[in-house]
């Protein structure tokens, strides 16, 4: 589970600074984009109005500039207000075919003669409405008409915001007026038109600056813009652009969404140019703000395009696919993570497990490089070596605690041989402790591989003097009497059996004698069990004493010795003799009397022998022979030896 | 009895098909937008200018949007009202009398008073002061006229120019120029030696040198023409009330021909006009190319 919490967490916040990132280099794709649209406009709408500017200052120059014009302006600047009017009908008379066919055919909206006191003398567009004093309401007529310069600029009017372009009429020194030529914004579009690809134009008409400055009567000529409350746009009824804008659902769908916008709303308050990049049913578009300022630098209003712009799409489904590939990739990074974790942990538990099984095992662990140095050795190493860890780290393991038997010094240590070979070795071994000390050990030495390769060996052993001390007792008492230190009747049966074997191979005689100590039940009797088995062991002791050390002597039971003899010749008679001899010989130091802890005991035994040369009489015929031939003694008055 | 009665269930069948018949035809009204049409006195963004105040002024009270439908002529004006396509329309005395004889659905509400407050205004005719009219041959002269349904156009003008002429306008050369101001204004650019319009129109362009030479007698005002087919008995009545009880500032802020205020229409108020001319007679074409 926590594997599974942290793998999400990580994934989420990978998933997080790819997607930023990917979304900022995307924002960054389309910030270009929409830079690109909005130099474009830019750059348009600067070409535009320059070239409106040189046409306009030709019709100035070549059809304004005329004697006939400049003599009704002079005449009408001391005129009575009826011969004004005269001359008012008389300059629009003749200036009619100019305005007509050559400015109304090219767009330019308004012709306007201004007095020299800045007011309206006459209006082409609207002739019948003169008188009215525009120099406080009209920036650039009182530039021009104060400062005698041309002056052009996005202007708001008493009847319709325009570009305008304000001359002064100067004649031989004399201030006439100013005249002035303004455009409309449909004009404007018609030539942005033919350099640029946008779908619908619209001029967004600050009202401060322009709708709030027309007569009362032309309110009418502006309705609200739909993207912002300060922005007007001309009324449908006059202009198409503003009827297609309220009439395409296309329009009135992104427009909506622009007046929601927050952002939109923020940017067009800052009077700077800008682009709101827009999806729409599978469709790119771009939104394009160009600022116009009026001649006394504030805002006019914005020139608004609306441009298809399929990169947009492209740029969208290429990040779609990127975010998708993206959240693809990480999920399977973390897939791998979260299995790598729970492998790390896996593998945590088992290095907790092994140091565990390593630190509490009593046996030793010794990990050895190839060349048979220790790498590692555990607690129960240290403990049983007697050494410390860096005594041990780095030295040569043969060298420093294996011993190798004399007997054995001219073949090579199994170890080592093992490690060198990468094969395996199960064996006992005597090492040596920091004190000197040998103990046996088990050693159980495997390969040690990683990576497909073997990097040294592991060596486990345990500490087996104990066990083969206890081993050897259980040995003893198994073969040999307790009470006499003798074979028993096992291991003699064994030596027996051996000894007949040996017998068939070689055809030497071989005897056996049967010794029953005479009386032995009245001692127990008389003087007790202790007396009787002090008598065993002393009798046990001069038997071997007496005996060579290849023959036998093992105590078969109760007061029943038996004495296996080998190597009696391969003759019978003389081995029968030597037989008798040795039997003899028992007999007589029977004679001698045995100290029995407070006083001397005198003992005599009965001797029944037999021999044997092959494997012609099982060990139970032998027993029996000789057994017969002792109990043949004991009838015949016992102290005596019968040789069968 | 039996008879009765099937005659009982078709009278019953046939009201409650009236009803759902009405019931169908007001539907549609119920909602949708209202159509006004001016006559065609001015451009576009005049009409807008003179209109929509007053129209804005309706809505409220209709609960409906008042749309413009721009009409590039008389005839066409009165064609389209016909076709119930508009549902009020601004007209002269004159086209309002056509359109009545056409239409029996046309119905004048209000007139709209003139600058002094009288209902009624007068037709004038026009030159430019410093022209010099060929008098000794007025089969010379041209004319400008407004329209051929226009009350100032050929029906008023042609007394004027007989009386100022001592000739019949049918002798001299006259086109229609559709509007009040191109009348005027065709005059100052001296593509016309007289020109034929309503006085406040001819008034506004003194200020370039147009002389006012005659003057008609007071015709009936401007009318509100509503159209009884496509508007209900209740909103006819709720435009009527809200034009006659409409305060001086309201109706002073709509646009120049129409800020006067306005007068019920009486039964008797066109009476006078039916002598003057048969409507029919007036030439539909100029004979001046």
């Amino acid at each position: 589970m926590k594997q599974i919490l942290l793998s999400f967490s990580l994934l989420g916040i990978l998933y997080l600074l790819f997607f930023l990132n990917s979304y900022a280099v995307k924002e960054r794709e389309i910030q270009i984009i929409l830079d690109g649209k909005n130099q474009s406009l830019e750059s348009s709408y600067k070409a535009v109005t320059q070239m409106y500017r040189i046409s306009i200052e030709n019709y100035f120059k070549y059809v304004i500039m005329q004697p006939r014009v400049i003599e009704i302006l002079r005449r009408s600047l001391h005129a009575s207000e009826e011969d004004k009017a005269l001359l008012r009908g008389n300059l629009y008379r003749y200036l009619y075919p100019l305005y007509q066919q050559e400015l109304v055919t090219h767009g330019i909206r308004q012709l306007h003669f201004h007095t020299e006191k800045g007011e309206s003398f006459l209006r082409f567009h609207q002739p019948n409405e003169n008188g009215d004093l525009l120099i406080d309401v009209r920036a650039t007529i009182k530039k021009a008409n104060e400062e005698r310069t041309f002056v052009s600029g996005f202007e708001g009017g008493r009847i319709y915001p325009g570009f305008r372009y304000v001359y002064p009429i100067v004649d031989q020194g004399t201030f006439l007026g100013t005249v002035e030529f303004s455009l409309s914004y449909e004009r404007i579009v018609a030539e942005l038109s033919k350099l640029l690809n946008a779908q619908h134009y619209l001029l967004l008409l600050n009202k401060e600056t322009t709708t709030d400055v027309v007569f009362e009567k032309h309110r009418d000529h502006f309705v609200p813009s739909m993207i912002s409350e300060r922005f007007m746009i001309e009324n449908p009824s006059i202009s198409s652009l503003s009827d297609q804008a309220l009439k395409s659902p296309l329009l009135i769908h992104i427009n909506t969404l622009l007046r929601d916008n927050p952002r939109v709303q923020k940017l067009l308050a800052h009077h700077k140019s800008f682009s709101i990049p827009l999806l729409l049913e599978h469709q790119g578009y771009s939104i394009n703000f160009y600022p116009i300022f009026t001649i006394d630098d504030r805002l006019g209003g914005y020139v608004t395009t609306y441009d298809c712009a399929p990169e947009l799409v492209d740029i969208e489904n290429k990040y779609l696919t990127i975010y998708l590939l993206g959240f693809l990739t990480l999920t399977i990074l973390t897939f791998g993570l979260y299995l790598l974790l729970v492998q790390r942990k896996r593998i945590v538990l088992e290095k907790i497990q092994f140091e565990t099984i390593v630190t509490s095992t009593v046996n030793g662990i010794i990990l050895l490089n190839t060349d048979g140095s220790i790498r590692f050795v555990n607690a129960a190493t240290l403990k049983m070596l007697g050494y410390r860890a860096d005594e041990m780290l780095g030295a040569d393991a043969h060298r420093l605690i294996h011993v190798h038997p004399q007997s054995l010094d001219h073949m090579p240590c199994p170890i080592m041989e093992s490690i060198a070979h990468q094969r395996s070795y199960v064996g006992e071994e005597l090492f040596r402790t920091a004190q000197g000390e040998h103990i046996f050990v088990h050693v159980n030495l495997t390969p040690f591989i990683q990576e497909n390769r073997s990097v040294g060996s592991v060596m486990i052993f345990r500490n087996i003097t104990e066990e083969k001390k206890a081993k050897e007792t259980i040995e003893h008492l198994a073969y040999y009497d307790s009470l006499t230190e003798l074979p028993n009747r096992k291991l003699l049966l064994d030596r027996l059996n051996y000894t007949v074997a040996m017998c068939a191979r070689s055809h030497e005689y071989c005897g056996l004698l049967f010794i029953d100590l005479d009386n032995f039940k009245n001692l127990n009797d008389t003087l007790g069990h202790e007396y009787g088995d002090v008598l065993l062991q002393k009798v046990a002791k001069r038997l071997q004493k007496t005996l060579r050390h290849c023959d036998t002597v093992a105590r078969f039971g109760g007061d029943e010795f038996v004495v296996l003899i080998t190597q009696l010749g391969l003759d019978e008679h003389q081995a029968k003799a030597q037989l008798r001899r040795i039997a003899h010989k028992v007999l007589k130091e029977f004679s001698k009397p045995f100290y029995l802890i407070d006083c001397d005991y005198k003992c005599s035994a009965s001797i029944g022998g037999t021999l044997f040369w092959d494997n012609s009489k099982t060990i139970n015929d032998i027993l029996k022979d000789a057994d017969i031939a002792m109990y043949a003694v004991k009838k015949s008055g016992k102290n005596e030896i019968n040789i069968a | 009895m039996m008879y009765v009665e099937i005659l009982e269930k078709g009278e019953s069948m046939r009201w409650i098909s009236y009803i759902g018949l009405i019931v169908i035809l007001l539907l549609p009204l119920e909602g949708r937008e209202l159509i006004f049409a001016s006559l065609p006195y001015k451009n576009n963004a005049g009409i807008v200018e003179d209109f929509a105040p007053m129209l804005r002024y309706l809505e409220s009270d209709l609960n409906q949007s008042v749309n413009f439908r721009f009409e590039p002529s008389y005839r066409k004006l009165i064609a389209d009202f016909i076709d119930d396509k508009i549902d009020m329309a601004y007209m002269g005395p004159l086209p309002t009398l056509a359109l009545m004889k056409q239409d029996a659905s046309a119905l004048p509400v209000v007139t709209f008073n003139d600058a002094d407050g009288k209902n009624g205004y007068r037709c004038v005719l026009v030159k430019f002061t410093p022209d010099v009219l060929p008098m000794a041959h007025p089969q010379t002269l041209k004319v400008a006229l407004t329209e051929p349904l226009s009350t100032c156009g050929y029906f008023s003008t042609a007394p004027l120019i007989q009386t100022f002429t001592k000739a019949p306008l049918s002798s001299m050369h006259y086109r229609y120029v559709h509007t009040h101001d191109e009348a005027a204004l065709s005059v100052l650019r001296g593509e016309f030696h007289l020109g034929g319009m309503k006085e406040s129109i001819a008034e506004s362009y003194r200020s370039l040198g147009l002389e006012i030479i005659a003057y008609s007698p007071v015709v009936p005002g401007f009318t509100l023409v509503v159209n009884t087919q496509t508007l209900s008995q209740e909103q006819i009545e709720t435009i009527r009330a809200r034009l006659l009880n409409a305060p001086f500032k309201e109706y002073a802020s709509w646009g120049k021909e129409i800020s006067f205020g306005v007068q019920a229409v009486h039964a008797d108020t066109y009476r006078h006009m039916q002598f003057f001319s048969d409507i029919e007679s007036i030439p539909q074409e100029g004979n001046l190319r």
